[in-house]
């Protein structure tokens, strides 16, 4: 199986890994599972599940290079996982962590990972696309030959940043995959947005397009790197309408199932050792404890002004006062 | 030592950030051929370039979105917006994401934006062309709301917001874009975010105000003082960070206040102002703190003048005070 990028790219064999590509999307049904079971018992808020969306995550990140910028919405964080960070900084964001890298500023669902290249989450709906846009603009300016790709759904597809994002992107013709994920829910996606196909929107800005079955994962290996190596070559930027039916994991399964191998013991020699490490570090998280008082007045600013230190330094009198929970 | 307007110190230190730091970008609506509607990036994209000073779509989300995102790459843009009453299809992308990258990413992703854009009154422009908005920008956490005065703040002041990294709101006084003009060296100099200038000093009461109003105070104090009452004169130039320190340094010797802006008087900033001063200065006070704003109506087409403060409100706010 392989995927042949076109354009000025110098022509690459991409081989997909089918095996890696099945790890990773066991992985983020172990993740998403595990998020689950923290919300249910109240260490997790909103954190959705990237279940049905998989082929469109993992399949589309491997046809990208680690120095390319990943723009997600709540249901993408494991990506970063993906490009190497620790399960244990991942979980330690999902729950506030004292040791979290946004040190508890930041919900559950809104992980960053600048290592990674994965820029900070927003629980707002389309906002990112036009950021994923700056970041392409930077990249044109710097001849950086980086790309940038955003995944999103139709919530946010339906918002005017969506328009301003793809407006901007076909004027300025950046190096940025607008990656659409519908919802798998026709009637609630025909809610949403007014025409069936969303690749027919590429048109009137002057942008590329393709479709993709999110439960093919060669289908969306070998378009995203058409769209990546068109964005590196100059060519622009390209909408990715990812159909999103069946499910990507089963699909990917039955190919390797046919390929010969133990699918059941794939799964529990990535999915076993992935729980045990996920509560042992959920353990640890839990035992540091919330973060430092002050540590709410960081990163307002890249340093604090009079009024938070002020603030700041009330608050400690105050919480020191009331330590023991009464009024003398 | 050339004298310049507002215009050509904004013109000044724009062109000396484009030369000085190839990270600096010039962008929004009609800045880059046409030169800005104000003239303000004039001949600027003929210097630096297509790549460096660009035209955008009329789209201040897509703007302010698209400099979001050229920060957390590492650039240093300097969007404008047209006219500030043209901000709100990017209040979202400014409150929401701008003022809060670099608390929720722990520090990972700072957001040094500098949003450019005139304000205030006093052009016969009509609502949609004067309105003052610095009250909801100083309410976001995260922000830096900057307000020079005059050419040499303008240049001072932009040229230190474009080093900060953080997002800067800097409030262009359209009204004296032109008709406040100052003799100076445009040779690179930095005036400090925070620091409020004394641009008078007095002993009867301290008028606190900035922007364009800063030039009717000037007039106000100019009659206080025909009538034996001697005001101090502060001048902002930043609303964040505040400078608490001048600020109250000058009610502790007066005992009197009055706060001075165009925008509208509910939530304006001056309340904010009365605030700080009550809680930290109440034992000095003289008499109750009085604010010359703007009312609580949109802002009329024909009667600008009466809604505006000028010298007159101010002098008998002041006089006020004295006779209290």
């Amino acid at each position: 199986m392989s995927v042949q990028s076109v354009g000025d790219e110098p022509m690459t064999t991409h081989d997909l890994d089918l095996r890696s590509l099945h790890a990773s999307m066991v992985r983020s049904r172990v993740l998403d599972d595990f998020s689950g079971e923290l919300a249910r018992r109240g260490m997790v808020s909103l954190a959705p599940a990237a279940t049905g969306r998989e082929g469109h995550h993992f399949a589309a990140m491997s046809a990208l290079r680690p120095s390319d910028w990943l723009f997600g919405d709540l249901r993408s964080s494991a990506s970063m996982i993906e490009r190497g960070v620790s399960v244990r900084h991942w979980l330690a964001q999902r729950m506030g962590a004292a040791s979290s890298a946004h040190g508890g500023h930041a919900s559950s669902a809104e992980v960053t990972a600048k290592e990674a290249n994965v820029v900070s989450v927003s629980s707002l709906m389309g906002t990112q696309l036009v950021h994923a846009v700056g970041v392409a603009m930077g990249m044109k300016a710097r001849n950086d030959d980086s790309v940038v790709l955003a995944w999103y759904g139709p919530a946010a597809a339906a918002t005017g940043d969506a328009h301003n994002a793809m407006n901007f992107a076909g004027v300025y013709s950046l190096p940025v995959i607008f990656y659409y994920c519908s919802s798998g829910d026709p009637a609630a996606d025909a809610l949403r947005l007014g025409g069936e196909s969303y690749a027919d929107r590429a048109e009137g800005y002057g942008i590329a397009s393709a479709t993709v079955d999110g439960s093919d994962v060669s289908g969306i290996a070998v378009e995203v790197a058409q769209a990546a190596a068109r964005a590196r070559s100059g060519g622009g930027a390209t909408i990715i309408d990812g159909r999103t039916g069946g499910d990507p994991l089963a699909a990917l399964e039955a190919r390797l199932t046919a390929q010969g191998l133990d699918v059941a013991a794939l799964r529990r020699s990535v999915a076993t050792p992935l729980s045990q490490e996920l509560r042992d570090a959920a353990t640890a998280l839990q035992a540091e404890g919330p973060p430092q008082v002050a540590t709410l007045f960081e990163h307002v600013f890249e340093a604090l002004d009079a009024r938070l230190i002020e603030q700041r330094d009330s608050l400690l009198r105050h919480l020191k006062r009331f330590s023991d929970g009464t009024v003398d | 030592m050339p004298r310049m307007n507002i215009i050509q110190a904004v013109n000044a230190a724009l062109d000396h950030a484009l030369s000085e730091d190839e990270d600096v970008f010039v962008f929004g609506e009609d800045v880059g051929k046409f030169g800005g509607v104000f003239r303000a990036t004039d001949g600027l994209q003929d210097k630096h370039g297509e790549g460096r000073v660009f035209d955008t779509p009329l789209s201040e989300s897509g703007i302010v979105g698209t400099a979001i995102g050229m920060a957390i790459y590492g650039l240093k843009p300097v969007p404008e917006i047209q006219f500030s009453d043209f901000i709100y299809p990017a209040f979202d992308q400014i409150v929401s994401e701008m003022a809060k990258f670099r608390y929720r990413s722990g520090g990972q992703y700072p957001c040094g934006v500098t949003i450019r854009t005139p304000f205030g009154g006093g052009i016969r422009g009509g609502h949609y062309h004067s309105q003052s908005p610095e009250a909801y920008f100083a309410h976001t956490a995260g922000l830096k709301v900057v307000v020079p005065s005059d050419p040499y703040t303008a240049y001072g002041l932009l040229l230190a917001s474009i080093d900060d990294p953080d997002p800067v709101i800097f409030l262009e006084p359209k009204r004296v874009y032109r008709a406040s003009r100052a003799d100076f060296e445009p040779n690179g100099f930095r005036l400090p975010l925070g620091k409020a200038a004394v641009d008078r000093e007095g002993t009867d009461v301290t008028v606190i105000t900035y922007g364009a109003m800063l030039h009717e105070a000037r007039k106000a104090c100019d009659l206080l003082a025909e009538n034996n009452i001697s005001a101090e004169l502060i001048d902002l130039r930043s609303l964040v960070p505040l400078d608490e320190e001048t600020i109250l340094t000058s009610v502790e010797k007066t005992g009197r206040v009055v706060i001075v802006h165009e925008a509208a008087r509910t939530c304006g900033f001056g309340g904010e102002l009365a605030a700080i001063i009550s809680e930290k200065a109440l034992l000095h006070l003289e008499a109750p703190i009085l604010r010359v704003t703007g009312y609580d109506t949109p802002f009329p087409y024909t009667l600008e003048n009466q809604y505006l403060p000028d010298a007159f409100k101010i002098f008998e706010a002041a006089e006020t005070t004295v006779d209290f």
